[in-house]
This record gives C-alpha cells, sequence and structure tokens, in this order.
C-alpha cells in the first residue's frame, strides 16, 4: 500500500502541484496520466524514494530496497556499455538466493515469456528500442517484488509489444502486486486500468478512469 | 606613547634613505648570491632566484621574481645556458637593469648532449674560474656603485686570498690521490669542470641536466662500466632524488661515498658558503678515492 | 645472440630491469579494469587531475614532517582522496557530471598547494620529488606496489558487480541496493590510491598512460566488460615489457618508451580493431 500526505514534490523551490493526498490500496492497479513535463516521472522517483519530496510524506508498506521496483526511461541508460542482453537482465537476480541452476533456468523462461529467446548474447549497443524495453521489463519480472513502478512501460513499443506489456501488467496484478503505471495512451488506460491518478498543475485527481478520462476528451497526448 | 610615534616616524624615512641606498641586486642562484654577498657586503641587497638545495635546471620563476628583476639596478646569472628561464624572464618583464654574466671569459668546454653540442655550464666547480666570477662581480658593483669601490676592492682581494688558499689545498690534497682510480659516479654532469682541472672522471645516468630521464640504456651502461672499471664510489646529490642512485650502487656494488654539492649551496652546514662547497666537496671526494 | 634472446638478457643480467618490469607489470593488471570503468564513467582525465591536485596534500606533509617521501606520499593521498571525495559526493548530490565537478576541484586543488608551499617559505618542485622513474625501483617500492596491486584487485573483485549497475544504470542499483555510493567511494580510492603510489614508484605519466590507453585500446577489440578488462591488462603488460626494451636498445627514457608503445597498441587498435576499427565495416544493427 501506497499513502501520500500533502506530498510535493519538483525541483527546489518548483514543486509542480499544490499539496496532494491520496493512497494506492495494496494490489491495486493504478494508471498516472496527465501532461508532458507535469511530473509523473517525478513522483514515481519519489514514491520509489529515489528523489526527496519538497513537502508531506509518502509512506510504502514494504522495504524500499527489493520490495519496490522501478522501470526508468530508457534514455537513462548508457547504450554504449559493454555486456549483453543475458547480463542486463540477470541483474534483476540481485539478492536472490538462487543456485546456478536455478537462475539459468528462470532467466530462460523470463525470456521467452518477454519474446526475447535468442537473443541472449546480443550486446546491449546492438539492441533496436523495443528490444532493450523489453529487456528492461524481463529484468523487472525477475526481481519478484511486491509493488512495480513503471514510467511509460509502452515506449519504443511496437503494438505487439504493447500488448504483451499490458499482459504482464495484468499477470502482475492477478498475482497480488500493486502496480502503477504511467502511460500517454489514454486510450488504453481507460481500457485497461480501473483507477487513475490525473497530474494537473492545479492538483491531483484520483478516481476511476472510466470517469476521469471521459470527463476530459479532449487532452491531447502529447 | 606619543614620543614613540615622533620617534619613529623620524627614524623611518632614515631607513627607508638607507635601504634606497643600498644597491638593489638580483643573483640567479645561491652559489652565485654568496659570492656577491661576500664582495658587496652592507652596501648592496641582493634579491637571490633559485635558493639553496633547490634545482636551478628545473626552476620555474614566480611573479616575486619578477618584481625583483623590475627593482635591480644589477642582475648577476650564471650564463653559458644555466638558467634559460631567466633570460626569458628579463625579456619579458623588460628590466632596465645591467646583466652581468659571471662567466663571461671563462674557458667553457662543451658536452655532447643527445648529439647537441652545448657548454657545459658548472663552470664554478673549477675554482681557478672562480676568481674571473669574483673579478666579473667586483667589476660591475663598482659600475653600477661607483661611491662605495673601496669597500668592494678590499672585500675582493680578501675573498680572493680565501680562494687561492683553497686552490693550494686541492692541488695537494687531488695531487695525493694515487693516479689509476679517479673515477666517480654521481647523478648529474656537473662536475666536469672539477675532473678537468684535476684528471678525475666522473660518470653519471643523466646528462648535464637534470630535466631528461635517464634511458635503461644509459643506467645499464653505468652499472657495467661501474663494474668494468671497479668505480669505488657513488656520490648523492643535494639537489636531486637519491632513490636512482641508490639502485646503481645497489646493483653494481659500489659504495655510496655521501653527498656532493653540485648545483646549489646547502641552507645549513659546511656548505652554505660557496668556499665551504668547494671545501667540503674536496674532503668528501678524496675520503672516498684515497681508501684502497 | 639468438633473436628471442634479446626479448628477456636484459632482465636476466640486471636487476634494475627485473624490478621495473614487475613493477610495471603489476601496475599493469591492476589499473586494467580502473582504466576500463574509468572510461564507461566518463572519467578518463581523471589521471592528469589527480597528478596536479595531489599538491596541497603533498605540501602540507612537506611542511610539518620535510623533506620525507612517506609524509608526501601520504599527503598527497590524502589530497587526492578528498578532491576525488569531495568531486564524487558533489555529483551524487546536484547530478552535476563526473567531468565536470572533478575539473573544478582540481585547480583548486592545485592553487591550494601552490599557495601552502608559498606560505611554508619554500619554493620546491615538490611534485617533482614525488614523482619517480620506473629505473628507481626499489625494494621498498616495489613490495609497496605489490601489496597495493593486490588488495586494488581483491577489492575490484568485490565491488564489481556493484560498480557495474551504479554505471549502468544507478537508478535500478539504488532500488535494490545501499551498495552503490559505497561501491563508487571504493573505486575512486582505488583509482587515486593507484595514480599516487605509481607516481612516486613510476612516474606521472607512465601511470596515467598504463592507466588509460590500454583500456581505450581495448574498446576496439570486444564487446563484453570482463573481455575488456583482461584484453586492457594484456595489453598494458605487452607495453611494459616492450617499452623497457626500447628504453634498453635504443636508449629512450623508460617512461615515455612504454607509453608510446601503449600508443602504438591504441592506434592499431583503431585501424584494426574489430569493433568500430576503422578498417572493419560497420556492424549490423539489427532491428526487430
Amino acid at each position: 500500500m501506497i499513502t501520500c500526505t500533502a506530498l510535493r514534490w519538483g525541483a527546489p523551490g518548483q514543486p509542480l502541484t499544490p499539496p496532494i493526498d491520496f493512497t494506492l490500496e495494496k494490489g491495486s492497479l493504478t494508471g498516472v496520466i496527465g501532461p508532458n513535463g507535469c511530473g509523473k516521472s517525478s513522483l514515481l522517483k519519489v514514491i520509489a524514494g529515489l528523489q526527496k519530496p519538497l513537502a508531506g510524506k509518502v509512506v510504502v508498506d514494504v522495504s524500499r530496497r527489493g520490495g519496490l521496483a522501478f522501470l526508468p526511461q530508457q534514455q537513462q541508460l548508457d547504450r554504449q556499455f559493454p555486456i549483453n542482453l543475458q547480463e542486463l537482465v540477470a541483474a534483476g537476480f540481485w539478492g536472490a538466493r538462487l543456485s546456478a541452476a536455478q537462475r539459468s533456468e528462470r532467466l530462460q523462461a523470463v525470456l521467452e515469456d518477454w519474446c526475447l529467446s535468442g537473443l541472449e548474447l546480443r550486446p546491449l549497443m546492438a539492441l533496436s528500442g523495443g528490444q532493450l524495453q523489453r529487456a528492461l521489463l524481463a529484468r523487472m519480472s525477475l526481481a519478484d517484488s511486491p509493488v512495480l513502478l513503471l514510467d511509460e512501460p509502452h515506449a519504443a513499443l511496437d503494438e505487439e509489444g504493447q500488448a504483451l506489456c499490458w499482459n504482464h501488467i495484468h499477470a502482475w496484478h492477478a498475482e497480488g502486486r500493486t502496480v502503477v503505471v504511467v502511460c500517454h495512451d489514454l486510450a488504453s488506460v481507460r481500457h485497461h486500468t480501473q483507477q487513475v491518478l490525473q497530474i494537473k498543475s492545479n492538483g491531483c485527481v484520483f478516481g476511476s478512469s472510466k470517469e476521469l478520462i471521459r470527463a476530459q476528451p479532449q487532452m491531447q497526448v502529447a | 606613547m606619543r614620543a614613540l610615534l615622533v620617534l619613529f616616524s623620524l627614524l623611518l624615512p632614515l631607513s627607508m634613505a638607507h635601504a634606497a641606498d643600498k644597491l638593489q641586486v638580483v643573483t640567479s642562484f645561491s652559489i652565485l648570491d654568496d659570492i656577491t654577498h661576500q664582495i658587496g657586503g652592507d652596501h648592496i641587497q641582493i634579491s637571490n632566484m633559485v635558493g639553496p638545495d633547490a634545482d636551478a635546471h628545473t626552476y620555474e620563476p614566480t611573479p616575486d621574481d619578477a618584481k625583483a628583476l623590475l627593482k635591480a639596478k644589477l642582475i648577476i646569472k650564471n650564463g653559458l645556458g644555466f638558467e634559460p628561464w631567466l633570460d626569458r624572464l628579463i625579456t619579458s618583464t623588460e628590466t632596465k637593469a645591467t646583466v652581468v654574466t659571471a662567466s663571461k671569459g671563462v674557458i667553457s668546454h662543451t658536452m655532447d648532449e643527445d648529439g647537441e653540442t652545448i657548454p657545459d655550464p658548472h663552470a664554478w666547480h673549477n675554482l681557478a674560474n672562480a676568481e674571473i666570477y669574483v673579478n666579473n662581480i667586483t667589476k660591475a658593483l663598482i659600475a653600477a656603485d661607483p661611491a662605495n669601490q673601496a669597500d668592494y676592492q678590499r672585500n675582493s682581494q680578501a675573498y680572493l686570498k680565501e680562494i687561492y688558499r683553497l686552490l693550494a689545498e686541492a692541488k695537494t690534497k687531488f695531487g695525493a690521490l694515487p693516479a689509476g682510480n679517479r673515477r666517480i659516479v654521481t647523478s648529474h654532469d656537473a662536475f666536469g669542470y672539477l675532473g678537468q682541472a684535476y684528471g678525475i672522471q666522473f660518470l653519471a645516468p643523466q646528462g648535464l641536466s637534470t630535466e631528461r630521464e635517464p634511458s635503461a640504456a644509459e643506467v645499464a651502461a653505468l652499472i657495467t662500466q661501474i663494474r668494468k672499471d671497479k668505480v669505488k664510489a657513488v656520490f648523492m646529490e643535494n639537489i636531486k632524488d637519491s632513490r636512482l642512485l641508490k639502485q646503481i650502487a645497489d646493483e653494481s656494488g659500489a659504495q655510496i661515498g655521501g653527498t656532493l654539492y653540485s648545483d646549489a649551496l646547502a641552507a645549513k652546514g659546511p656548505a652554505s658558503t660557496f668556499t665551504g662547497l668547494f671545501e667540503y666537496n674536496l674532503n668528501t671526494l678524496c675520503a672516498a678515492l684515497s681508501t684502497p | 645472440m639468438h633473436f628471442a634472446a634479446h626479448l628477456w638478457m636484459p632482465f636476466l643480467d640486471f636487476v634494475f630491469m627485473r624490478r621495473a618490469l614487475i613493477g610495471g607489470l603489476v601496475l599493469a593488471c591492476s589499473t586494467a579494469p580502473l582504466g576500463v570503468f574509468l572510461i564507461l564513467r566518463r572519467m578518463s582525465l581523471i589521471g592528469d587531475a589527480v597528478a596536479h591536485g595531489i599538491l596541497p596534500g603533498a605540501a602540507l606533509g612537506f611542511w610539518f614532517a620535510g623533506l620525507s617521501l612517506p609524509a608526501l606520499t601520504i599527503g598527497g593521498l590524502g589530497a587526492g582522496l578528498s578532491m576525488a571525495g569531495l568531486s564524487a559526493w558533489i555529483t551524487r548530490r546536484t547530478g552535476l557530471r563526473e567531468d565536470a565537478s572533478l575539473a573544478a576541484i582540481y585547480p583548486i586543488s592545485l592553487a591550494a598547494g601552490v599557495l601552502i608551499l608559498g606560505i611554508a617559505g619554500k619554493r620546491l618542485d615538490l611534485l617533482h620529488l614525488l614523482f619517480g622513474s620506473a629505473l628507481a625501483v626499489d625494494e621498498t617500492t616495489l613490495t609497496g606496489m605489490l601489496w597495493v596491486s593486490s588488495f586494488s584487485l581483491l577489492a575490484m573483485a568485490l565491488i564489481y558487480k556493484p560498480l557495474l549497475l551504479d554505471t549502468l544504470d544507478p537508478l535500478f542499483l539504488q532500488t535494490v541496493s545501499r551498495l552503490g555510493p559505497l561501491a563508487h567511494g571504493l573505486f575512486l580510492t582505488l583509482v587515486v590510491l593507484n595514480l599516487v603510489i605509481g607516481f612516486q614508484a613510476i612516474g606521472a605519466l607512465m601511470v596515467v598512460g598504463l592507466m588509460m590507453l590500454p583500456a581505450i585500446a581495448s574498446r576496439f577489440w570486444s564487446r563484453r566488460l570482463p573481455v575488456l578488462i583482461a584484453i586492457s591488462a594484456v595489453l598494458g603488460c605487452l607495453s611494459v615489457w616492450l617499452g623497457l626494451l626500447l628504453s634498453f636498445y635504443y636508449s629512450l627514457p623508460s617512461g615515455p618508451a612504454i607509453v608510446l608503445v601503449a600508443g602504438g597498441g591504441y592506434l592499431l587498435s583503431v585501424v584494426f580493431g574489430p569493433v568500430h576499427g576503422l578498417l572493419r565495416r560497420p556492424p549490423l544493427l539489427t532491428s526487430q
């Protein structure tokens, strides 16, 4: 469960919104929407503990390390880094007590889940945007965390990839994990989630996706 | 309190006038500093650039040095390519001072350094040349400050007497050394003139200047030569890191004979004056070379 | 004499050559992983920065203990660590890029050092005293290098995984572990340690050249991190060995000779290397 009280965040001295309060129940699936630059990524970072809020507090009922998995936007990665896909995904095993055989098995399974079989030894710099995104998602699958925060996971994915992604999100949700997804595609968010946090410069609204998204049909996807 | 202030304000112009009366001289390194001081005494105010135990080959001048050059009436340098940085500084500050080369008139010998023939600047190690230095400096002081001519000449004569005494001592002591084995290793070729004057051969891994890093070939050659010629002693210098020399001594089996003072006076001790330096080197060398 | 014999005779004949070789090889191995990671972290110029920035530490060491090499070294280490630590802290807290952070701090450090020397009253070329030469590696120095090298390699093995992630994807690492800043700090410590001990043992030019050139050259041969480190070490060792031979047979100063061989290796890699080398066709980037 994630509870935010009187939360404000952003660059020092420049909060992005007035103080907001909301609670995300354990095991819920929440979409986060809003125009570009309104602070969706930063909000996720604040919840993940990677950034300090300007005011208010965030209470998460799992341990910050290992309990929360965060999927960043792709451009934060150094594409020239000399590792291959397998090594990138296997970082998700951090702290897991598994034998080498078990790791190998799980790794294979997860790569298959994300349609990455056969690409194990491909170097990072030779991966396409879609392959990299699925690799990062696969890494997240391996991590096995109760809370998952995803910052625009559908970016760089084609239609098939996006469908695959939503499938996994539902699977995680079904397993009882708390999932928060930032997404620009309003139609998808409306279709796939029950509740949505809409961030605007004058405040946030938290409510049912069907209501909130229909309420402002002219909101542009930037 | 007020009395003190009045007294002070009376004395101040007096002391300043006195200071203003002193001839402002800049010397390039400690040996020249000492010689000039011996001749000039209280009539001159010396500002020295490369101090004791410092390496003039790698010296980099500071703004203070530039200021001193501008204030000076007389600049005394060694010449023979010893202080290229000083020539550049003189040009860049456009100082009006008279520049005196202390080694003018010295018969210099040349060294082969990397295929280039360059003069060996360490002329002061041959004490006979010191006489030329003293005369050049005396002439310069007299030209710049004729009022005190008598004092300068008197000091100069007294100093030369000391130098002649040392020359005689050197002749006797070095003359007494066995002829066959007069080979010494130091870190750089600073003692060419001394060697020439008294028939001593100085070997070194670094050439004339301490700036160059020696090559493995040079070090190996030196070690081989030491072993072959059974060179007796290896001497450290006060201006250089001694590790390389210790290595050479260890590997070749030569003894470490002590420290020689090459390009600078010592900060304190017997080698803190020029004559002291010469005498100290003389005794140290003789002690090492006369043991069988 | 048989040609091959030329390749090892100098080391048999002369103790100083042996020590230079062993010291150099050992340093090449411990600096290889450091160099590779420095490049990945965009800190390739740290060698120069540290070489100059250690002056205030050395100056303070000199002020308190005179011309004692251990004092200068410890002082230099202290200054180097503070400098690296401060710039790393600023980077982590403010997001300023690491190279900019360091580039800002080291001139301040250097200037402070010159000022301290001025106050201490001596105009000594302390840095010249701190920098040794490969040909002057004595017993104590060699032992010191062996210790530093072993410690360095061991420590790098321990922090390899967190350091890798901290370099590639620090946000991810932060979510799973606290080790990020610790690994970063230890890494910088190892870099400064190797640099300062290396300076003293075998000279500034050589250590920086040994640390960076093989690491940069290795990128033209592989796309896998462990292989990069291995190639880097091999290139470094080759440079030391061949460089010393050049110094011996052609009378070149040892430090520059070693760096020149390393540089030659780099140029060959740029031209002939299979990964982005000039003569290879550009690798095909596959898309889905």
